[in-house]
């Protein structure tokens, strides 16, 4: 009699059975929310992605500093600066799509990690290289938790808080016995080198290197058993085009029933296809027909009105003032009533030094955004222009009182305290941009400021320090971004709107 | 020295390690630590006593000259105070 050997599962193989629990998520860090929802633990975790998405965060208890038994031991809790959250932040707060594989790690979801990279990630020596940096770089900050790196030809391994985590491509995963949580990222399929720009702010056009119909023969045939699938639209933050976005609810679909066939062009009638028109129309100049899809495009899917749809974001990025300008104009022209373009326009004639056009631009945002928006900041940026500074800490303190976490008010409010010799209330507001993430030498300046004139001699030299190390990164930074635009070339093929989109969210 | 009867604020946490007092303070982010002498005094800030009264079990404690131990009293005192951590006790 032969015995033969079967996979040990009852779970459906992605790709031959339909997967019974599927989630779309915009950003990658609602991954993390499905599976606390869901209740999985000690999972195997195969991370479809162009980013590894783990990095440490700052999700220790300083209670744990108080309970130390000597001095000794508080020296050694202490050596780990990076992990207390001494401000008490909500955890959930420090989650991102960033680094939202950490908690996942370190709560027990995940169990043993699997990140499978692109496939051109692994095609030359210097892309492997590149990814055992990006991987040596999480190692180095934190070389208690995270355990040495091997390197073989297959791919990468190493021990993150004490679990495996495994970096190949599709084709070199292992069999698998058990369902894995299947984590599907749209920005793997568009991502070609490890550590590069997202996708909407790159040089040229992004294209995929593997189309959603290659992509799903791949899945099937590397057999992955799966109870629960997550996967993530990407479009904020730049990492998957707009125009691409509609990969994920083909993925979904044919995750969901193999027996469908699959095209990878956008389905008629969906939003995806309205915008691809759109795009087309913007570049024949056809602005009526350009305005008809953008309204079909919003009808059918609120998620495309965002700041991604227009290439004005990229251009601004690149310095091309002009042009940005040109296209959120035409931007304006097609959707009136929506005040994004009204901000970036804004934004770039206060850049331009026309100052009354730039306030009357973010009035008109003001009032036509339903929410908090980030013309209330530049708002108090023009009156400081006027020397009104009441008027300006009204607008900032209004602001931040709509968006907690708007740093650039918070930002606005240090430099203002700093201009009105008031230390403690600099201390402050320079306190909160750091917990929110601004690390940029103009905040560290007012922060040694305020320290000195507060006589914390030890804060004062810590903050003079760090003030002084990004200063040299930000003028190294921009040395860089300087001869990278000197140095890039313009193909004939490059149109305005053919750039990838470029959206940021903390610009809306 | 014009100070107050000082004591903690009450939104501190803090504790004894070893010789020192380990001091977090969430609303700015940060942790202090008090070395022995720091420490000392920090246990004596009930809100009732006064610096002089505060110099003055120092200088027993330790078996300082009471000069010194008003100046450095005083001196520690001003610090809590530039920190914020310190608060004059309005209950009678």
């Amino acid at each position: 009699m032969l015995i033969t050997h079967e996979l040990i599962t009852w779970a459906p193989r992605a790709g031959h059975a339909p997967i019974p629990d599927i989630h779309l998520v915009e950003d990658h860090d609602g991954a993390y929310d499905v599976w606390k929802a869901a209740g999985v633990r000690d999972r195997i975790l195969v991370h479809v992605d162009g980013h590894l998405d783990f990095y440490w965060m700052a999700d220790r208890d300083p209670e744990e500093l108080l309970a130390a038994r000597s001095s000794e031991e508080l020296n050694q809790l202490l050596a780990q600066v990076t992990a207390w959250n001494l401000d008490g932040v909500p955890l959930r707060d420090l989650v991102h799509m960033g680094n939202f594989l950490y908690p996942a790690i370190a709560e027990g979801i995940v169990r043993t990690a699997y990140w499978v990279i692109p496939d051109p990630f692994w095609a030359s020596a210097v892309q492997r290289e590149a990814v055992r940096r990006e991987l040596e770089a999480v190692v180095r900050l934190r070389p208690s938790n995270a355990g040495p790196m091997e390197v073989s030809d297959g791919g990468i391994s190493l021990t993150v808080l004490g679990r495996p985590v495994t970096v190949c491509t599709l084709e070199n995963l292992p069999c698998f016995r058990e369902a894995v949580l299947l984590d599907i990222d749209v920005d793997y399929l568009l991502t070609w080198k490890p550590g590069g720009p997202p996708a909407y702010f790159g040089q040229n056009p992004t294209t995929p290197w593997l189309w959603p119909t290659v992509f799903l023969a791949c899945l099937k045939a590397a057999e992955l058993p799966t109870d629960l699938a997550t996967i993530a639209y990407s479009v904020n933050g730049g990492y998957t085009p707009l125009r691409y976005k509609y990969f994920g609810d083909l993925l979904a679909a044919a995750l969901a029933d193999p027996s469908r066939a699959v095209a990878n062009e956008p389905p008629p009638g969906t939003a995806a296809q309205a915008y691809a028109g759109f795009l087309v129309a913007v570049e024949r100049g056809e602005m009526r027909t350009a305005q008809e899809r953008w309204r079909t495009m919003v009808a059918l899917d609120p998620s495309y009105q965002t700041p991604y749809a227009t290439w004005g974001c990229r251009e601004e990025r690149a310095r091309r003032w002009r042009s940005a300008l040109r296209m959120y104009d035409q931007m304006i022209q097609v959707d009136p009533d929506w005040h994004f373009p009204h901000v970036a326009r804004g934004r770039l004639l206060w850049r331009l030094r026309q100052w009354a056009e730039a306030e009357d631009s973010f009035q008109k945002a003001a009032y036509l955004s339903p929410g908090p928006t980030t013309a209330t900041h530049w708002l108090g940026r023009c009156a400081l222009r006027r020397g009104e500074w009441q008027r300006a800490r009204e607008e900032w303190t209004k602001a931040v009182a709509e968006n907690p976490k708007d740093v650039m008010s918070w930002s606005a409010l240090a430099r203002l305290a700093t201009k009105q010799g008031a230390p403690s209330q600099a201390l402050v507001y320079g306190r909160r941009c750091v917990q929110l993430g601004m690390d940029g030498p103009a905040i560290h300046w007012h922060l040694a400021w305020a320290a000195w004139r507060l006589g914390r001699r030890r804060l004062f030299r810590r903050e003079l320090g760090l003030w002084g190390r990004q200063l040299l990164r930000a003028l190294w930074a921009r040395g860089m971004q300087g001869w990278r635009l000197r140095t890039s070339r313009r193909t004939e093929a490059y149109a305005p709107w053919e750039a990838g989109p470029q959206a940021d969210a903390s610009v809306v | 020295m014009h100070l107050g009867r000082l004591a903690p604020k009450r939104t501190l946490q803090w504790s004894e390690v070893g010789s020192e007092v380990v001091v977090l303070d969430r609303t700015m982010g940060e942790l202090l630590r008090l070395n022995a002498v720091a420490g000392f005094i920090w246990k004596q800030l009930d809100g009732h006593r006064s610096a002089e009264e505060v110099a003055t079990v120092l200088s027993r404690h330790f078996y300082v000259d009471r000069r010194t131990a008003e100046r450095d009293v005083e001196q520690f005192l001003r610090q809590l105070t530039d920190l914020q951590i310190v608060e004059e006790d309005s209950e009678p």
